[in-house]
């Protein structure tokens, strides 16, 4: 399944400048399509779509929500294991990997920079022991407290 | 792993040039890889190996091997030369080949340097060949993230004949998986076994136990216990003490894409040919090889990247060097089949000689061991393979035992199984109960095979794998470990005093058990008919 673009599209193209793979097309002004083999399901079009034209991969219309408050990654240190995954999984390549609790020589997944990150969830995921969870932002930018 | 044996076994003509344009050259992934398993990143590089000239592969981690799977793909196969330097650009619409004149001729850290920042995506990840590859030096690898190497078999050299620089690959596509919350519960109990640490084995008496257990007749089965290979190679192999020296040329090794292990042997052996007059300062501009000199192995290195003088000899690999020098220095050059083994004494563990001399790809130390058999633990998954006990006779490893060789037969078929999912072998040292590989496979496929199926698909690639040197002429008993590793002269003081293989029995029960001609090792009959029905 795939997201897909409805004939609502005014062909503003903040659904093709967000898309991660590059999987929307279609001129300015002009409706907009989404090459299904391409689009990940990721969700960020109808995040940022002002007239509602994006439908989701089961068919319902999604709808805009303002970029802060969309949902970013919250890491438990205490579970992860610093696996990667996470970080590998990114399509917007948000997470970055340091070390941040003394005397841990484990380098845990943080956001160096929240306007990055898309909201997808994949990160959440995929994680294997579930150690991140989807939550509010914190602020502009997140520095990790690196020892 | 089992989809390179298949390509690989009918694409490449009987008897083709490695470095021609006929041979095939695959990157393929873990089928486990960015599923939500554990340990499963690993990648393979695979071939016809130009210094065996039969099967080659080299296997290597880092963020590759998801890469590969987030193009939409396992696998990237290269047939044909290119006639200029070139480098595949995958992203999600497009596959091409793009002009790589500017890095031809740099470094591959430069080159991956370069390639990422050029790159339009974010997502960008790079295979590439150094200097070593491009001037065609057998022992070169294909390197990733900097400083991994898919080291091992010369494919580096194969990469660098077909003038293929890089892979770079900007994917984003998904990896889905049957049931990813099955996968992510057995990630859980491998975490668990990850994350265990005993308290009451500290450092200090782990170290003592391991001194003690060296002078005692009788040995314990390993569990669990990871080893490390650092670069001995550079130190103990050369008897360099200058630990720095050691990084340094682990460092021009990375980034000219030569392989560690066999690079070392290659120094190590023309120490040896100086120090016994086989080699003169004559062929060596002056320079006097001598061992433990760090000068003097770093001349040797970069005259082998550059491919000049006495460095031109060695980058082949110590068989062709020992070939190319004449004056009996063929009973120096340590190798099996052609391919340097790694710092794995095959003295004090057999099992090691043994997967140095039958393995399709000879000489590589990760094949297998019976102390890796034992960290395995298979026979609490899989029925019908031997079981070892904690304690035993360290003697009786050199004792005519047809456990041994079906040890080994496991072994073999697990390690297929392994390099197919992608998983590492220092994870899979947890041991097969606290690594679910089996379970994870059929959670990742949606299939319902027993763990012996498994270990059956895994005999039947390391068939298609044996299958493909006799294709090309490979005499299985030609990739036999050489006298040294053996035990031949045996030694009368030090740790292997009196320590000898007797390696023709083991390599034969080994064939006889995979239905190979007891003698020859070429398969029989009924083992033709069926790698005929699996091909």
């Amino acid at each position: 399944m795939a997201y897909a673009i409805t004939s609502d599209c005014i062909g503003c193209r903040a659904c093709k400048r967000i898309c991660p793979s590059d999987a929307i097309f279609g001129k300015k002004k002009e409706l907009h399509t989404v090459d299904t083999n391409i689009c990940i399901d990721c969700g960020a079009c109808g995040r940022v779509c002002p007239v509602k034209a994006v439908e989701d991969d089961v068919g319902l219309i999604t709808t805009r929500i303002n970029k802060k408050d969309w949902a970013r990654p919250v890491v438990d240190m205490d579970t992860c294991m610093s696996c990667g995954i996470c970080i590998d999984t990114c399509p917007a390549r948000a997470l970055d990997q340091a070390l941040q609790k003394k005397a841990n020589p484990h380098a845990f997944p943080f956001l160096p920079d929240e306007s990055i990150c898309m909201g997808c969830g994949f990160c959440a995921t995929d994680c294997p022991v579930s150690a991140i969870a989807m939550g509010p932002r914190k602020g502009k930018k997140q520095t990790h407290k690196g020892t | 792993m089992g989809l390179a044996a298949h390509v690989l076994f009918h694409r490449i003509p009987a008897k083709a040039d490695p470095l021609g344009p006929d041979n095939v050259l695959g990157f393929v992934s873990g089928l486990l890889t960015g599923t939500g398993s554990l340990f499963t990143g690993r990648w393979m590089v695979t071939g016809k190996s130009p210094l065996t000239n039969g099967w080659g592969e080299a296997n290597c981690g880092g963020n590759f091997s998801p890469a590969i799977k987030r193009c939409g793909v396992d696998g990237i196969f290269f047939k044909g030369i290119s006639p200029e330097p070139v480098y595949l650009y995958v992203d999600d619409k497009t596959a091409e080949l793009r002009d790589a004149a500017d890095i031809w001729g740099k470094d591959a850290v430069e080159t991956e340097s370069i390639l990422i920042d050029s790159s339009e995506s974010r997502n960008t990840r790079v295979a590439c060949i150094g200097q070593a590859g491009e001037k065609l030096s057998l022992i070169s690898g294909v390197s990733t993230d900097k400083g991994r190497m898919a080291a091992r078999s010369g494919l580096g050299a194969v990469m660098g004949s077909k003038k293929l620089k890089a892979l770079v690959l900007a994917g984003t596509q998904r990896i889905h998986a049957h049931n990813p919350n099955e996968i992510k519960q057995l990630s859980r109990i491998c975490n668990k076994w990850v994350q265990f640490q005993p308290p009451f084995l500290p450092g200090i008496l782990m170290a003592f136990v391991g001194a003690l257990l060296r002078i005692m007749p009788w040995g314990v089965a390993q569990d669990g216990f990871l080893y490390k290979i650092s670069l001995r190679k550079w130190g103990t192999v050369c008897m360099n003490q200058d630990v720095e020296s050691i990084f340094y040329f682990n460092e021009l090794l990375n980034r000219a894409g030569m392989d560690s292990i066999s690079a070392g042997h290659a120094v190590a052996f023309a120490f040896e040919c100086f120090e016994k007059g086989i080699l003169t300062t004559a062929e060596t501009e002056g320079k006097e090889l001598k061992w433990g000199d760090p000068d003097a192995v770093k001349y040797l290195i970069e005259q082998m990247i550059e491919r000049k003088g006495i460095g031109d000899i060695l980058a082949d690999g110590v068989k062709l060097a020992a070939e190319r020098i004449g004056n009996d220095s063929d009973q120096l050059a340590m190798h099996a089949g052609g391919q340097e083994p790694a710092m794995h004494d095959s003295r004090n563990d057999p099992g090691f000689a043994l997967h140095y001399s039958v393995e399709p790809a000879p000489g590589r130390h990760t094949n297998g061991a019976w102390f890796y058999y034992e960290m395995y633990q298979l026979w609490k998954t899989v029925k019908n393979v031997p079981r070892v006990s904690y304690f035993f006779i360290k003697s009786s490893k050199y004792k005519k035992d047809i456990n041994h060789a079906k040890k080994s037969k496991a072994n073999s078929e697990y390690l297929n199984v392994m390099n197919g999912s992608g998983i590492c072998q220092f994870g899979s040292f947890l041991g097969s109960r606290r690594i679910r590989i089996f379970e994870w496979l059929n959670a990742a496929t949606g299939w319902h095979f027993s763990p012996e199926q498994y270990m059956e698909i895994g005999n039947n690639v390391q068939q298609l794998k044996h299958a493909f040197n006799i294709k090309h002429g490979i005499l299985p008993r030609d990739n036999k470990a050489c006298d040294r590793l053996l035990g031949i002269p045996v030694q009368t003081k030090g740790a292997n005093k009196g320590c000898q293989v007797d390696i023709d029995v083991l390599m034969e029960d080994y064939w006889q058990l995979f239905g190979w001609d007891k003698e020859t090792g070429v398969p029989c009959e009924k083992t033709i008919d069926k790698i005929a029905s699996i091909s």
